[in-house]
């Protein structure tokens, strides 16, 4: 298992840094712009030139390469042009609203489709099943940006429940949350639930689960011990992936509830052509992809033991 | 004496889109303490739906229409449902056709077993553990604290299979429900499990419904058979009885699609015609469309009830009506046995293998058992002569299959050199080999369901192989061969309008091999080709293959466990073991009288005590060069010399028969 581990781990640091070099080269292709981005349309030529050879832009492209990503892997990202400020700083409080944001969705959306799925997976065809496909399906139909609307004309116009932004100007809120997190789970949830239902149907109809049930074992504990924990193996992986989702995915909630996260700073950067801070974010997105899939793969090895011990024959 | 279970006019049916099918009908049978029954008939007979719905687990579609199943005295029925739970594994058990299949991948064994002691029956933890693992004992499994810790696919199939039958013993049922238990086993671990089954129900008093389509087997563990067809029991009575005495003709044909495979030279004999569906049934007889004593007026009468046998004392029921036909005498057997025609001084040499090895490396990315190699074949020596069947006959993990994969170019050879038309082809994957030899080489494999594409009509998909094989063929030439191929497996032209779907199992090996002949190939190499079919439709194919030999000169590689087909249709045996190559010879000495203890092993023949030693180091080979692959089951080694020396290759003198065995050197230097 260790073994296994730091294969994934090892793969996992050279996707990084793969990934890195295509970030720097992309951001490469554009050097003439850095200098008129930081110094304004005004700047002479001349005084870009003084600009690029002060911050090393003269010297040779692998070698600015080497100093960048030091400093990245050190946590220096550079400096902001919009913000004017190291980018850390703007960053790192960002992501960690959107973790806040993802997490409470994910505690949302984790056990209510997977409880959802099993129950609908339990009895294929079943009245139960239906109602909770089709309500899985219209939900992950309706776009965010519609279900934004609607739940906010709902809950902050008509009902006045709930405040219609998120911007948490007073410290954090937990109440500005919940609509945010309405709006994801709403988009979210019937995926995995159909996910685990089309699971939960696959292993229900297996030869164990009558072994299970013709040995004579309470219907409860056919279910909870034998059926959901290998219907839970195939949506593990698509789990780990909404973290992913999570993460880059949610400019358009947060744009909406004016919620002060990373998918906004990084739709603020890109409108802003705030090189520094696309790059970061680009590593950070990219970081958080490669990593939720390495988790996937160890938890997926750990929830399977044919992988994880291997095979006798 | 109360009986154990009661089956009283069982009719059980199943719901499909727009109408309903019949499976079961009027079914009775009842079942005393401690009795063993056999049920037999080939699949769709309904014998699975039986066990079904006596486990009252007949899934959604499916319901007794009527009639009743009591069990000690109880409507099964009526049960409520914790009642149920508590008869299903408490009072009647179940044991599966495939046991890595009915056990939970991701449970250990332990976990599986303590659970099923927990459910019945009001006992600790500890105490479930201690039974489980006097449960796992009782089934002869050694290290059963080990064997607790495992996950399922840490075992080999014997092993999983004991585990099953411990399992379903746990809450000491009072029948237990066998449903095929050993045809996923290998031959020589069918026979321990067998004797297991024996033994552990004459300990508990455990009555046993043994469901199988195997004969021999239920013979040798039932006191009481019931033969079923479409869904009705046609024969029932004492094992010897309906064994050597049939009464009805469908048991008489079955017995007949099995012949010894001791004797010499008898033609399994193909019962014609199919199994009719549900809504095909007429008046009267179910077997009458292929029955060779069918008479108007009398068969397809009404009301055909199971009648007590004439001139028997013991309780032997039929149903049929002519029960006293006597079968022609001067009757002539489909097909004799030709013994090989295949004189090899002046017959082509089509194909040479020459000490051919393979080992599999362990390059899963994911070793965290370690890293371990796995001799698949160790120096083998084979040949091929025009028109001639040769068998390859061992059990799984002997190499028999890599030997087929290289063969086809689907693995590559490590060491030694495959000849075919003095080209090494052992060394080309498949799609690196020229046409022609694709062409010459192709295959005919165990499951025809995987085999055919489901969405291309059967035409389709036989054209396409022409057209690949023989390009130079026009559009008209290429629609002539496909149906002349039909017409060769004796399928009717119509079929190549069909869908795979609308196929049965012998329809679908019969197209499989009509592919396999598209090229007109001067070898098939045929992978199981028998064992995923039902024992009537298996006679059909055997027969087919014998008359492509006879009719078309073709040669043939068949890799077979199948000691009554080798039997027949074999004119050279090679035995395999371990990868290495144990007797070889003339099919008629090699099966007549064995001199190698594998083989003997194998044909089941040898009086000596076999020790009941799982084939789990079937697959762990001596290390190469160091000894008899076969030593640690052999129950004739000789101790230290089998272990540490290969054996020498000794000739037997008469055609080529040849051992690898130390036996028989040590018995000439005496």
């Amino acid at each position: 298992m260790l073994s296994f581990v730091l294969r994934r781990l090892g793969a996992m640091a050279l996707t990084m840094l793969v990934v890195s070099a295509v970030v720097f080269g992309l951001m490469e292709l554009i050097p003439g712009n850095v200098a008129t981005m930081v110094l304004g349309p005004y700047a002479s030529d001349e005084q870009k030139n003084i600009w690029l050879s002060a911050n090393g832009y003269l010297e040779p492209a692998w070698c600015r390469y080497g100093v960048w990503l030091a400093n990245f892997v050190q946590g220096d990202f550079g400096h902001s042009i919009r913000f004017k400020v190291p980018v850390g700083d703007v960053l790192w409080p960002r992501l960690g609203r959107t973790a806040i944001l993802g997490v409470s969705a994910l505690a949302v959306i984790v056990p209510l489709s997977l409880t959802l799925g099993v129950l609908a997976g339990m009895r294929e065809g079943s009245i139960i099943d239906r109602l909770i496909s089709v309500i899985g399906i219209v939900t992950t139909s309706i776009p965010e940006f519609a279900s934004a609307v609607f739940l906010t004309s709902i809950f902050v116009f008509w009902l006045q429940w709930l405040p219609g932004a998120s911007t948490m100007s007073d410290g954090f809120d937990a109440v500005q949350l919940v609509l945010p997190v309405l709006v994801l789970v709403l988009y979210d949830f019937g995926y995995i639930a159909r996910m685990t239902r089309a699971s939960m149907i696959d292993v229900i109809a297996t030869p164990y689960i009558r072994t299970a049930i013709l040995k004579g074992l309470p219907r409860r504990q056919v279910i909870l011990r034998h059926a959901f924990r290998n219907a839970l193996i195939a949506p593990f992986t698509v789990i780990m992936l909404q973290i992913n989702w999570l993460l880059s995915g949610v400019i358009v909630v947060e744009f909406f509830f004016a919620y002060k996260g990373f998918g906004a700073l990084l739709l603020e950067a890109a409108l802003n052509r705030d090189v520094f801070v696309i790059e970061a974010c680009a590593m950070i997105a990219v970081f958080v992809a490669v990593a939720t899939q390495a988790l996937a793969d160890i938890g997926y090895a750990f929830l399977n033991p044919r992988i994880r011990f291997g095979s006798a024959d | 004496m109360t009986p154990v279970l009661d089956i009283q006019n069982l009719s059980v049916s199943y719901r499909a889109p727009g109408r309903v099918v019949s499976a079961v009908t009027d079914f009775s049978l009842s079942i005393a303490p401690g009795e063993r029954v056999g049920l037999v008939g080939e699949s769709g007979c309904g014998k699975s739906s039986i066990a079904m719905a006596i486990m009252r687990y007949l899934g959604r579609n499916g319901l007794v229409s009527h009639g009743a199943i009591n069990y000690q005295g109880q409507d099964m029925a009526a049960l409520a449902s914790e009642a149920l739970r508590q008869v299903r594994g408490g009072g009647i058990a179940m044991v599966y056709q495939d046991p890595m299949a009915a056990l939970n991948p991701t449970m250990t064994i332990g976990a599986q077993l303590i659970e099923t002691r927990l459910a019945h029956g009001a006992v600790s933890k500890i105490q479930a553990c201690d039974d489980a693992m006097a449960g796992l004992a009782d089934v002869q499994l050694s290290d059963t604290t080990a064997i607790m810790a495992r996950y399922p696919h840490q075992l080999s199939g014997g092993q999983l299979q004991r585990v099953v039958i411990a399992m379903a013993l746990l809450p000491r049922p009072n029948l237990l429900l066998l449903d095929e238990p050993t045809t996923a086993l290998d031959a020589t671990v069918e026979e321990s499990v067998v004797d297991l089954i024996g033994e552990i129900s004459s300990k508990y008093r455990t009555a046993l419904l043994f469901i199988s389509h195997d004969l021999g087997l239920v013979e040798s563990v039932c006191d009481r058979v019931c033969v079923m067809y479409a869904g009705q029991a046609v024969e029932v009575g004492t094992g010897v009885s309906v064994f050597t005495q049939p009464r009805h003709p469908y048991t008489d044909a079955l017995l007949q699609c099995r012949p010894d495979p001791l004797s010499t030279g008898t033609a399994p004999r193909e019962i014609p015609g199919v199994i009719s569906g549900s809504h095909e049934y007429g008046r009267g007889c179910r077997f009458a469309p292929r029955c060779t004593y069918f008479e108007v007026g009398v068969c397809d009468t009404p009301d055909m009830a199971l009648s007590a046998r004439t001139n028997s004392t013991s309780s032997h029921m039929v149903r049929c009506v002519k029960q006293n036909w006597t079968r022609p005498t001067e009757e002539i057997p489909l097909f004799e046995h030709i013994p090989s025609q295949v004189d090899k001084s002046s017959s082509r040499l089509m194909l040479q293998v020459n000490q051919l090895s393979k080992t599999y490396r362990d390059t899963s990315l994911v070793g965290f058992g370690g890293a371990r190699d796995v001799v698949a074949l160790d120096g083998v020596n084979l040949t091929v002569h025009k028109g001639e069947i040769v068998a390859v006959v061992g059990e799984s993990g002997s190499g028999k299959s890599t030997l087929a994969k290289i063969l086809m170019g689907l693995e590559l050879t490590e060491d030694g050199a495959v000849l075919f038309e003095a080209v090494d082809v052992g060394a080309l994957r498949a799609r690196n080999r020229p046409r022609s030899i694709r062409r010459a080489l192709q295959m005919v494999f165990q499951n025809p369901d995987d085999t055919l594409n489901p969405s291309l009509r059967v035409g389709t998909q036989l054209r396409r192989a022409i057209k690949v094989l023989l390009p130079d063929l026009r559009r008209s030439e290429v629609a002539m061969r496909a149906t002349e191929l039909l017409d060769s497996v004796r399928l009717s032209a119509h079929v190549a309008n069909m869908w795979p779907n609308e196929l049965s199992g012998g329809q679908k090996q019969r197209v499989a091999i009509a592919r396999a002949f598209a090229g007109a190939p001067d070898i098939i190499v045929a992978d199981e080709p028998l064992s995923a079919l039902d024992v009537s439709v298996s006679a059909a194919i055997t027969l087919l293959l014998k008359s492509m030999q006879r009719d078309h000169g073709a040669s043939l590689l068949l890799i077979s466990h199948d000691l009554a087909a080798v039997r027949y249709l074999a004119d050279t045996v090679v035995v395999l073991y371990g990868g290495k190559v144990m007797e070889r010879g003339p099919a008629p000495a090699v099966l007549a009288s064995p001199r190698h203890p594998y083989t003997q092993m194998l044909m089941g023949a040898c009086k000596v005590d076999v020790p009941k030693l799982e084939p789990q180091n079937a697959n762990v080979v001596v290390e190469a060069g160091t000894g008899c692959p076969f030593v640690s089951r052999c129950p004739e080694r000789i101790g230290g010399l089998c272990e540490n020396t290969p054996p020498p290759i000794i000739c037997l003198g008469e055609e080529q028969h040849e051992i690898a065995c130390h036996l028989e050197a040590v018995n000439r230097s005496r």
